[in-house]
């Protein structure tokens, strides 16, 4: 009888505990950069693009790094050019204004500050946890297993003043 | 009651979607195929309410097709009948007759159905086999967002964009009864913003398989010669809007069945196409006009003897996409059009007809996994006609001077049960009209039937068509398959036939609207796709017409067919071989003579065997080895398809 409680505050910790997302796969991340190539107000030139870790999780940094080396290497590409920029949490705010950002594993208890620095900047965050776009706290969230999801916050869109085509809205999931 | 009839059937298109799309943007997204064909909004495949089949690029070149046709006979529920070496028809739901089609076929949205003859002449189509990017086919009426004509079923063929899909190949193939064709297609980027294609091809062969070799029937033998060029040129403005233009010339040859006679023919068409899509405050819109000339120098069959028949249609289409909220998108629609056909039988006279039409479609997300879409059509129709009219016209011009008009509704609802199971409901509503050839072309002595004489009716009607249609679709994942199970309901509620009349106090045969059909019809399909390995897959279908109205021809249709593949990919090697059956049918038996006479009979089952081998010899060379069918066949009674091999080189940079 007590298993059932047992194993749900189990998760209950897990869920809440720092530094356990999933590390981004590189089908997610292929997806995520290509998210970009749909913006209304399309980004031109070479684009800064921020991967946002937390120096004192491993696991984030290790996927931020990961990414970085995936993006700088062409193994995710979309028609924007990005310019990966490994980008510690704790100075975000002291780092240039990012257009992009891509939230590493493991951020889950700074959700509430990256789209405090997204409102503020007007800055496209995408996360591969798809909690964070359900929360509002970023204006993409991407799943790229079984199937391609792509989820856009509404809510979150308009706050960072983000718009897509509209061929595009009509293929996603918004929220 | 046989007749001949060298425009029946139909006319009218609609509304054909935005073409704005960058599929290949979209499909590299989301790892599967997208379109906009199947409710009017883009849409990933596998999330569309309406039951779509899809033939993809790699689909073609691994088929060892040649032609479309011979592609779409392998889907389930698509007949496919041949006239002629070159010529076929092409069927979806049960109906198929020789020169009528009741499906409304499009390239890049741009109708490639002839109003004025009610048909779709395949090889008049400017479009290579490598240039296509897929091919949509929609079961069932569509003519809330295609207009009239769209009855059974829509096939949308979609080329690569040349911006962003730059096609770069010369195709040759050379085989027995005396094949020879070339294709080259080049795409040039003119800056990373704009890109233009351009094709070139020319096919022949020699006219074989006529079954009746009388001197009277071969006079009407005709080599299949075919020509075509084409541009298509694409450039995307600062602001991201996107302009597109499409021309096309094409000089065919060939030998068709006219109902109840050899109809030997020219075919000269030219097309323009432009086309201008952008997202706006108020949603994307898209604007297309396009301007379609079938010329036919020359048509003779025994009955009426040679024709000349000029046929035109200028469309012009607006479209505003937009989506409100979260989960609804709407569209709406305008379109116009004059289409117009001159004739040496209306003595220079010509018969034409202004459309004007409007439709809505609204698309909702109401769960995760439930979707559902609606979309009504409102067309106008206003016929007329000027010149003097046939020689020994009953009619006056003012006769002519009428409308029809009609409401067209889709509705489709598709349910996500699982992660391996979805199912989709739909119901359509579609208008077929006349062609302009039924209301008012043809005036004809028919000796044969009491030296009657045979008129046109300009007092037709719009018919409505009505399917409803199921479908589940599951993932088979030991097989690594996919499963559809299809079941779908079709009601006719009256065709274009004859009936006796008095005419001047003498019996006349009349063009007439007569009752209707019934199809019911069931397909199962299953399917195995990969790069490398076993590629496999099968389908079967099962369906039944039953025509109120006997025309001759009744209920004949094959009621049961199978279509199997299966293929191994190795390296630089792929084979296949492709079966197919098809259980008896009727047919017309076309005896020479002046008049020929026609009667009905019976169309033995046939199986049709083809395999292919491909190598890739080097990473720009691929060679072909196929033959069509191992062993003659039949699927129309005056037309053998003998047995035909060839190779195909294609060489890409």
């Amino acid at each position: 009888m007590l298993r059932a409680p047992a194993v749900g505050m189990l998760f209950l910790i897990l869920a809440i505990m720092p530094g356990t997302g999933h590390a981004t796969t590189l089908n997610e991340l292929k997806v995520g950069v290509r998210v970009v190539d749909f913006l209304a107000n399309p980004l031109r030139g070479k684009i800064p693009f921020a991967l946002i870790y937390d120096a004192q999780i491993k696991v984030s940094f290790d996927d931020a790094q990961a990414i970085s080396n995936w993006v700088a290497s062409g193994a995710a590409t979309g028609k924007v050019e990005l310019a990966p920029v490994l980008v510690d949490i704790h100075q975000l705010d002291e780092n240039q204004i990012f257009r992009v950002g891509f939230i590493a594993a493991g951020m889950e208890s700074h959700y509430g500050r990256i789209f405090d620095y997204a409102r503020r900047n007007r800055t496209l965050i995408i996360s591969a946890d798809l909690s964070c776009v359900r929360a509002g706290k970023c204006t993409v969230g991407i799943a790229g297993a079984p199937r391609v999801e792509v989820i856009i916050s509404q809510q979150a869109a308009l706050s960072c003043g983000i718009e897509f085509t509209e061929a595009f809205r009509m293929m996603v999931t918004e929220n | 009651m046989l007749l001949l009839t060298l425009v029946p059937c139909c006319l009218w298109a609609g509304d054909a979607g935005a073409q704005g799309l960058d599929y290949g943007q979209y499909e590299t997204l989301f790892g599967e195929p997208v379109t906009i064909s199947a409710t009017g909004k883009p849409e990933r495949v596998s999330d569309t309410p309406v039951s779509m089949d899809l033939i993809t690029a790699e689909d073609i070149r691994r088929s060892g097709a040649r032609d479309i046709p011979t592609l779409l006979r392998r889907l389930a529920g698509l007949d496919v009948s041949h006239a002629s070496t070159s010529i076929s028809d092409v069927g979806i739901g049960g109906y198929i007759r020789p020169l009528t089609s009741r499906v409304m076929v499009l390239i890049n949205g741009r109708q490639v159905y002839y109003d004025g003859f009610g048909v779709v002449f395949w090889p008049t189509l400017p479009v290579e086999m490598p240039e296509i990017r897929q091919i949509e086919v929609l079961k069932g009426a569509q003519s809330a967002l295609y207009g009239f004509n769209a009855v059974d079923g829509v096939i949308n063929i979609v080329t690569f964009d040349p911006i962003s899909d730059p096609v770069n190949a010369v195709q040759t193939r050379f085989g027995n009864q005396a094949r020879r064709e070339v294709a080259a297609i080049t795409t040039q980027p003119l800056g990373e913003r704009a890109g233009v294609r351009i094709t070139a091809a020319g096919d022949h062969a020699h006219d074989v398989g006529m079954v009746d070799k009388s001197a009277a029937n071969v006079a009407y033998a005709k080599n299949p010669n075919r020509r075509s060029a084409s541009l298509d040129a694409a450039v995307i403005l600062p602001d991201d809007s996107k302009w597109r233009l499409e021309a096309s010339h094409t000089d065919v040859t060939g030998r068709a069945i006219a109902y109840n006679a050899f109809l030997d023919a020219r075919l000269v068409t030219d097309s323009v196409k432009g086309s201008y899509t952008a997202d706006t405050a108020i949603g994307r819109m898209d604007g297309t006009v396009y301007y379609t000339l079938v010329d036919v120098p020359w048509g003779e069959t025994q009955p009426v003897g040679s024709v000349h028949n000029y046929d035109s249609t200028l469309v012009g289409q607006l479209s505003d996409l937009f989506k409100i909220g979260p989960a609804d998108s709407f569209r709406v629609g305008l379109e116009a059009r004059r289409n117009a056909m001159t004739s040496s039988i209306l003595r220079g006279g010509t018969i034409g007809g202004d459309l004007t039409a409007a439709s809505l479609m609204w698309d909702r997300q109401w769960t995760p996994a439930i979707s559902m879409v609606n979309a009504i059509r409102y067309d106008y129709f206003q016929l007329d006609r000027s010149g003097p009219g046939t020689v020994r016209d009953i009619y006056t011009n003012e006769d002519f001077n009428r409308s029809i008009q009609g409401i067209s509704a889709n509705s489709a609802v598709i349910d996500k049960l699982t992660e391996n199971d979805s199912l989709r409901l739909s119901f359509g509503r579609g208008l077929k009209l006349p062609t302009l050839g039924n209301f008012g072309l043809l005036q004809h002595y028919v000796p044969q039937y009491s030296g009657r004489y045979f008129y046109e009716n300009p007092n037709l009607a719009a018919a409505a068509v009505y399917d409803y249609r199921i479908g589940w679709d599951h993932r088979v994942a030991p097989l690594d398959a996919t499963a559809r199970l299809s079941v779908f309901h079709d009601v006719t509620t009256k065709y274009v036939g004859t009936a006796n009349f008095l005419v001047n106090r003498t019996a006349a045969i009349v063009s007439s609207m007569v009752p209707g059909s019934v199809t019911n019809g069931v397909e199962f399909d299953l399917r195995h796709k990969t790069r490398e390995g076993w590629i496999w897959g099968g389908n079967y279908t099962f369906d039944r017409l039953h025509e109120h109205f006997d025309q001759g021809l009744h209920d004949s249709l094959p009621e049961h067919k199978i279509n199997l593949d299966v293929g191994y990919a190795w390296g630089e090697w792929d084979a296949e071989l492709y079966g197919s059956y098809a259980s008896a049918t009727k047919g017309v038996i076309i005896t020479p003579g002046l008049p020929p006479k026609t009667t009905v009979g019976r169309v033995k089952s046939r199986t049709i065997l083809s395999p292919h081998v491909g190598w890739q010899a080097m990473d720009n060379i691929r060679l072909e080895l196929a033959a069509e069918n191992l062993w003659p066949y039949q699927d129309t009674l005056p037309q053998r398809m003998e047995t035909s091999y060839y190779l195909t080189v294609t060489i890409t940079y």
